[in-house]
Formats: structure tokens, sequence, C-alpha cells
């Protein structure tokens, strides 16, 4: 008979990575399919490629879009595919697909730049400036996709529970500011995980895609148009009814577009 | 009888009241109809001032139809509403506040205003206003508030731009104050930032003065006039002023705060007369630049030798006073051997009341593909001087340069050791020109359609809950065994500080003593092993814990065989001697085998 009394919690930590580890392989698996690529996609990719190449635009735009409508989804087939509706002239377009590709690749050199550049061509002057107050706090959420905001939390949340473990069996100072500092940057990483969840869900934002849209007060063609708006501009999309959308370009001009003028960045 | 009466003139009473509240409440809820009245302050007053128009809507609210009033300037001021109660009648009553400033002087006449609310219509009666040209005297100083306006230049060129100011002058203090400016037909306009504010003396009287500035710009020749600039403010009632100024300053001297009485006044500026002159027909050569103003040129080359295939950079500046920003890039004649890369223009303009000044900077990136003189220039550029009322051609000379051959395999511009300060091949450094303009170019490996590995959030809550899950878990089941664990460590503590109290008690002599610490100290020990606490146990519950425990049979006889040793010796009155001191002994060997060495 043995009165050892062993407690397990310095097993815990090891045990929690371990699953963790688990997870992750397993997670990221589920959550986006299989990565096999079939030769019919390559082939539709390649000739994408180089049609693009060739000058023939439109037939970039469709083959990427085929991609798309596969199932398929990258930063970098959404740039490619932005770059494309550009150079076929399709301002609106090209920013909504810029503006997807720049969420799951927000400090992509070349995306900002061909963003910039886009967005240099709208003619719609915003009214009111975009403070960048919120951008400069919640920096991290605009610099890393949002597939590293998901492990990176993972990562610092797992660190917090495991020092918290290791906490009970020896003490010091050194392994509580770790668990303060991991418990921290968990929370925020975390919460920015779920708005960012929440976001893909329910944003709203969308971007004019007709040349020039005629932004009505109601939904018949007889309404009175309000203002107009051109390809690229950003809007906020209220809610459709009768093939319309209601959008916000400010507080004080809103109106009614036809709804295949107008897409909303996060898909339909 | 006395009470009968008194119980009738009690309940006549309660009947007056009663009746008195239901024809109160019937009173207030009977629904009357909307009528509609329109009032104002004053029927005769001067061009420069304003008069206040009340609609009262009385029974109802609806809108009101202002847009008929065609003689005056009309600005809403605000909107108030008060209920009265007078012969259990209670009335509502909306009051709508315009400021009505006169467009003309003459008899001007309010038309009759439509209210309609539903499908109900009221009509106001029409009200009638005497408007003088010359300022009528009126209590409180109609000289309190004077607006004045003026243009730099009255009789500009199409194109040049001319200042429009205005100036507030108040002798009194004002609250509120909301400026209308003109619309500026036939003009683009340029706010200029902010507002100047100082004092002045006028007619020995002080004024402080509010001064804003727009700049101008004639579109198309034509006798323009700028309208008048409405502001509508509120002022100190000086008839009505009920107490002295707040010792609090300025927040506590707003109106709202201290409970000052105030009116409200529209002062509105003089229309203004502006003659936009065509400009005259231009005959020359070489293309209008549109500029209208006063302009200078200068062309500048960063260096006079280069090599070919590298490049230098060619600066055109346009500086002066007047449209600066529209600039187009200036012509010149491109000669052969050199390529030419345009880059964006940048632009340096400041905007003060004397107009736009600043300058307007073209660069070029030369590359020379062959050797030689290459000569560029000479640059011109035709303007319009707007103080001398004719067009002039601003010219700088040609700029010439000199092409060397390139730096065969000299690649490097580290200099050899021993080479001269002349032979150096260090470069100065240069500004990096645009040379053209598109997108950077699509992604061509297959690795973009590989997905991105997003987690998926039923799996990252999964991920999210885990950890926490698994911290508690692992915490329960800790803490129910510690509070084993510490049952086990206490009892075998207990067992052996008992059986050192019987080894002392057995030197000492006192049998009885050391044979009951002996059977406490396996009783302990018992329990130890069980990892519970207790006291006392019967042969059967020694059995059955050490059972429980996993105690193996030979040991769990041991133990009873010696608890029934020291009851015998305690109960039996047996002689102890020899026997205690083995059976000390023995009890000893059990306690350790059965507590285990952490126990000892």
């Amino acid at each position: 008979m043995n009165l050892r009394s062993g407690f397990p919690l310095a097993s815990f930590a090891w045990f929690t990575v371990a699953l963790a580890g688990l997870l992750f392989a397993w997670g990221p698996g589920h959550a986006s399919g299989s990565d096999t690529i079939k030769r019919p996609d390559t082939d539709t990719f390649l000739a994408g490629v180089r049609a693009y190449e060739a000058g023939d635009y439109a037939g970039a735009v469709e083959a990427f879009s085929d991609l798309v409508a596969r199932g398929y989804g990258s930063g970098p087939l959404y740039f490619n595919l932005g770059n494309s509706h550009l150079k076929e002239g399709h301002l609106g377009h090209a920013i909504l697909w810029y503006e997807r590709s720049l969420k799951l690749m927000p400090g992509n050199a070349d995306l900002l730049y061909n963003l910039d550049y886009a967005r240099a061509l709208t003619r719609d002057e915003v009214d009111e400036p975009e403070v960048p107050l919120g951008r400069i706090i919640f920096f991290w959420k605009y610099r890393m996709s949002r597939p590293s905001v998901q492990v990176v939390s993972l990562l610092f949340w797992l660190a917090f529970w495991a020092l918290l473990g290791v906490k009970r069996i020896h003490r010091g100072s050194l392994l509580r500011a770790g668990a303060v500092l991991t418990g921290f940057l968990g929370v925020l990483f975390v919460s920015t995980a779920f708005y960012n969840y929440y976001e893909e869900r329910y944003s709203r934002d969308a971007v004019i895609v007709g040349e020039e849209v005629g932004v009505r007060a109601g939904t018949d063609e007889g309404a009175t148009e309000l203002f107009r708006l051109h390809a690229g501009t950003f809007v906020e999309a209220r809610r459709s009814e009768a093939g319309h959308t209601l959008v916000s370009f400010t507080k004080d001009r809103v109106g009614w577009v036809p709804e295949h003028d107008v897409e909303l960045i996060r898909g339909p | 009888m006395s009470v009968m009466i008194s119980e009738t003139r009690r309940s006549m009473k309660f009947v007056c009241l009663l009746s008195v509240l239901v024809f109160s409440l019937a009173g207030a809820c009977e629904a009357e109809a909307l009528s509609v009245r329109a009032l104002v302050d004053r029927n005769r007053i001067s061009e420069q001032e304003s008069i206040e128009l009340r609609i009262v809507m009385t029974d109802g609210e609806g809108e009101v139809d202002v847009s008929v009033i065609k003689d005056f300037n009309v600005a809403f001021r605000g909107r108030s509403s008060s209920v009265r109660i007078v012969n259990t009648q209670m009335t509502r009553e909306i009051h709508l506040l315009y400021a009505l400033t006169p467009l003309r002087s003459g008899s001007l006449v309010i038309p009759s205003l439509e209210v309609r609310s539903g499908n109900e219509v009221v009509r106001t009666e029409s009200v009638t206003v005497e408007v003088n040209r010359q300022a009528a005297a009126r209590t409180g100083g109609g000289g309190d508030l004077l607006m004045l306006a003026s243009v730099s230049e009255a009789r500009p060129w199409v194109g040049q731009e001319i200042a429009y100011t205005f100036r507030l002058l108040a002798g009194v203090k004002v609250y509120s104050a909301r400026y209308q400016r003109p619309s500026f037909e036939g003009f683009t306009v340029k706010d200029l930032d902010g507002q100047k504010e100082y004092s002045t003396v006028l007619n020995g009287r002080q004024y402080s003065v509010t001064e804003v500035t727009y700049l101008l710009t004639p579109i198309r020749a034509n006798s323009l006039m700028i309208e008048p600039g409405v502001l509508t403010c509120e002022v100190a009632d000086v008839s009505r002023q009920a107490r002295p100024r707040s010792p609090f300053g300025s927040l506590f001297d707003d109106p709202f705060f201290s409970g000052r009485r105030t009116v409200a006044r529209s002062v509105r500026s003089e229309s203004i007369p502006v003659t936009a002159k065509a400009l005259p027909e231009y005959k020359g050569k070489r293309p209008f630049s549109g500029l209208v103003g006063s302009f200078s040129l200068a062309a500048s080359l960063e260096g006079k030798e280069v090599r070919v295939g590298d490049s230098v950079t060619l600066t055109l500046t346009v500086e002066g006073r007047g449209n600066v920003p529209d600039a187009p890039e200036p012509e010149f004649r491109r000669p052969d051997g050199v390529k030419i890369y345009p880059d964006n223009p940048e632009e340096s303009v400041t905007h003060d009341t004397t107009g736009t000044n600043g300058r307007k900077l073209f660069r070029f990136a030369i590359i020379p593909v062959e050797e030689g003189l290459v000569t560029l220039g000479p640059f011109a550029y035709t303007v319009f001087d707007s103080k001398a009322g004719e067009y002039r051609e601003l010219e700088t000379g040609a700029v010439t340069l000199r092409v060397q051959p390139p730096l065969g395999g000299m690649a490097t511009a580290v200099p050899s050791p021993g080479q001269s300060a002349g032979e150096s091949r260090f470069r100065p450094k240069r500004r990096v020109l645009r040379t053209g303009q598109d997108i950077l170019s699509i992604h061509r490996d297959l690795d973009v359609l590989k997905r991105s590995p997003q987690i998926a959030l039923p799996f990252f809550t999964v991920g999210i809950l885990f950890p926490p899950l698994m911290y508690f878990t692992f915490l329960g089941f800790s803490r129910a065994r510690q509070k084993t664990v510490s049952a086990r460590v206490q009892m075998a503590a207990r067992a052996r500080s008992l059986l050192n109290d019987a080894r002392a008690a057995e030197k000492s002599g006192s049998v009885q003593d050391a044979t009951s610490l002996l059977h406490r100290a396996l009783v302990s020990t018992v329990f130890a092993a069980a990892g519970r606490t207790g006291e006392s146990l019967t042969y059967d519950e020694t059995r059955a814990l050490l059972k429980d425990a996993g105690i193996s049979g030979e040991e769990t006889g041991q133990l009873v065989s010696l608890l029934m040793k020291t009851d015998e010796i305690r109960y039996g009155g047996a002689s102890a001697g020899a026997d205690l001191a083995g059976l000390l002994e023995e009890t000893s060997k059990v306690i350790r085998s059965t507590t285990g060495r952490r126990a000892r």
C-alpha cells in the first residue's frame, strides 16, 4: 500500500498541449475540407493565368470565378480575380475581390499596392474620411489574417490554462506574471477571433459594382433619384427587398439600388 | 335627523366633486378641430432687419408649407409646445418659430400658409409687413448688429480669383449664431479655413468683428449678383434683462444656463454686383494654359552630364498667384536619343485673402539612349496676366545635356585602391521617378488553389472550452484525492505518536496505560490504511475497513490478532512483563509496513 500524495496537474499541461495539437491537426482540415487539388481545377487555373498573360482578361475572370464557384477560396486566388476584373475595366468587382482577399492576407504588400491603385480610380469622394482610431487601437485585427488570429488566440489560451495548472504545484512570481500576460493576450485574441467570426457571418459592408448607379427613394423605377454612386464605392447594405438593396453611403445619403449593382464583401 | 342631513350634504359634496372630475376629463378628451394662427413680432422694419413669424397650432399639429413665402428669406428657429387648462378646458398649443429676412423693400406680404394634418387642411391669415430702405430706430439698438460684405475685385476676369469677405460687427453679446452664406451662383467657391476675430470702433462705438473670407472664381462672363448673406442669432434683451452678469464666466453666460432673456435677431449683408469679364480673344501660336493670375516658369536639370542608360531629372516649375493647381503639363520639344517619362506632378499651394499662391512641379525622368549632346526645350507657357489684362508668354531657355558612353563592365561603384577622386565611380543619389502606372501581376503557382486554413467556428469553440474544462476536471480529482491523502497522513502520524507514548509508559511500568495507548495506535493504523479518520473499532469493523482498503488477509489477521492481544492484557489482568515488550515491537513493525515509509 502506498500513501504517496501525487498530484496530476503536473501532467495536465502536457496532456492539454498534446490534445490541443490533435485538435489543431484535425480542426483546420475539417474546416476547409480536403486540400486535394483536382486535375481539372489545375487546368482551369493555368488557363486563367494564360488568359491573363495573353491580355484576355474576360477569360481570366471566367476561369478564376469558376474556381471560386467550385469552392476554392484563398487570398491569392481572390487577388488574381481582382486583378483580372481591374484589367477588364470592372472597377467595382476588382475592389470587391481585393477586399475579400484582404480579409485572408491583410499584410500582403502586392495586394495593398493594387488595392490603393484601384481605390485611386474610384470617383465618389467620401464626405467624412474614415477615422483610423479603431485601426490604431485594434491594430492586430487589421494586421493579422483571420486564420492567424484563430491560431494565436488558441495558443495564448492554452498557455494561460497550462500555466495556471503548473502554478498549482510550483509557486513563483514568474509563473504568475506569465499566467497574467497569457491570460490577457488570450482574452484579447479570443475576443478578436469571435468578432471575426461574427463579422464573417453578419457584416453588411458592401461595394458598388455597377459602373454608375442611381440611388432612389424607393424600389420602383419611378422613385425619385436621390444621388448617384459609382463603381468601387463602399456602402453599408442594410436590407434587401423586391430585387433592391437599401444602401447607406453616409448618414444622410441612404437609398435603394438594384440588387445586382451592390455586393457584400463577406459574400452572399 | 341632523345626522341624516349631514350625510346627505356629504353625499352631495361627493357627487359634485365627481361631476367636476368627469366633466374635466370629458373636456380634456373632447376632440377639437385644428386651428392655426400666424403672428409676427413687428409689422414695420428696415431692410436690414428681420421679423419673427410664429405659427401657433391649437388642438393639433400639422405640416406648415412656408415655400409660398417669396418676399422673405425664411429660416426655421425652433418649436415649442404648451398646455393650458382654462375653465376645465385643456388646450394644447404648438408654436413654430421662423426668422424672416426681407429680400426687398416695400409692402411685403406673408401669404396665407397651408397647414396640413392628415386629410385636414387649414390656413393662416395673410400678414403684411412694411419694409423701409432706411434703418428704423428700434429700442435696444438697431445698430447693435451690422453685417458688411465686400469683394476684392468687382470686375474680375473669368477664371480670376477674388476674395469675398463678410464681417459681422456686434455691439452686443451674440448667442447661437448661424450664418447662411450666399449661394455664389456663377462662381466656384473655396472656403478659407478659420475666421478672424478682432475689435474695431465705428462712429465712437466699439464692436467685436468676426470676419470670414471665401475665394470666388467666376465661371463665365456675365453680370453676376452675390446675394445677401443672412445671419440669425440671439442677443440679450436689454429691456427685459432680469439679473446681473453671472460671476461664473462664459459657460454660465450662455442663455441656457443663465436664464437670461434673449431675442432672436437676423441681419443680412448687402447684395454685391460683380461683373465677370470675358478673356480677350487669344491669337497666339501656342495653346493657352488656362492659368489666370500672375505666374513664372522655371526649368532645371539635375545634372549636365549623364551616361547612356542612366536617368537624370528635368524639373519644370510653375509658380505664382492664381489657379496654380490647374496648370497643365508644359509642352516642349522632345529630342531624339532620349526617353522621357513624366512623374506625377507635385503641388504646394496655400490659400489666403489674396488668393491661391504656390507652385506646381512637373518632373520628368530623362534616359538617354545614345551618346552626344541633347537639347531639351525651350519651355514656354501661355498664361493670362489678370493685372495687365493680357496674355503673356512665359519662356525659359533650353537646357543641354551631355551624354557620355555607358560604363562597360563597371557595374560596381566601389573605387579600386589608388583610384583618384576624379575617377570615383560613386554617383550622387537621385530621386526615383515613376516611369509607368500599372498594378502588380497575378500569382501564378498552384499554391493559389490551397484553401486558407481557417478553423471552423464549432472546432474553435471546442478548442476554447477544452483547456478550462480539463483544468477544472483535474482540479476536482486532485482535491478529492488530497482529502483522502490527508486522512491517511494524519492517522499514520497519530499511530506513530501513540506507539512512542506506549513505549514510554511501558518503561515507566504503567502496563494499563501502555496497552491502552498501544490499542489506540493500532486503531489509528487501521484508519490510516483505510484513508479515514476515527477513534474506535470492533474487530469486524476492522476486518471490513481493511478489506475495503485492499489490505491483504495476512496483514489484516495480524492487525486483528494484535488488537485482541492488547485487549487481553488490558482487560484479562494477565501479567504483561515480557509479552508487552514483544507486543510493542510487533506493533511497530505492523505500523511501518501498513503506513509506509512516507508516513513514518
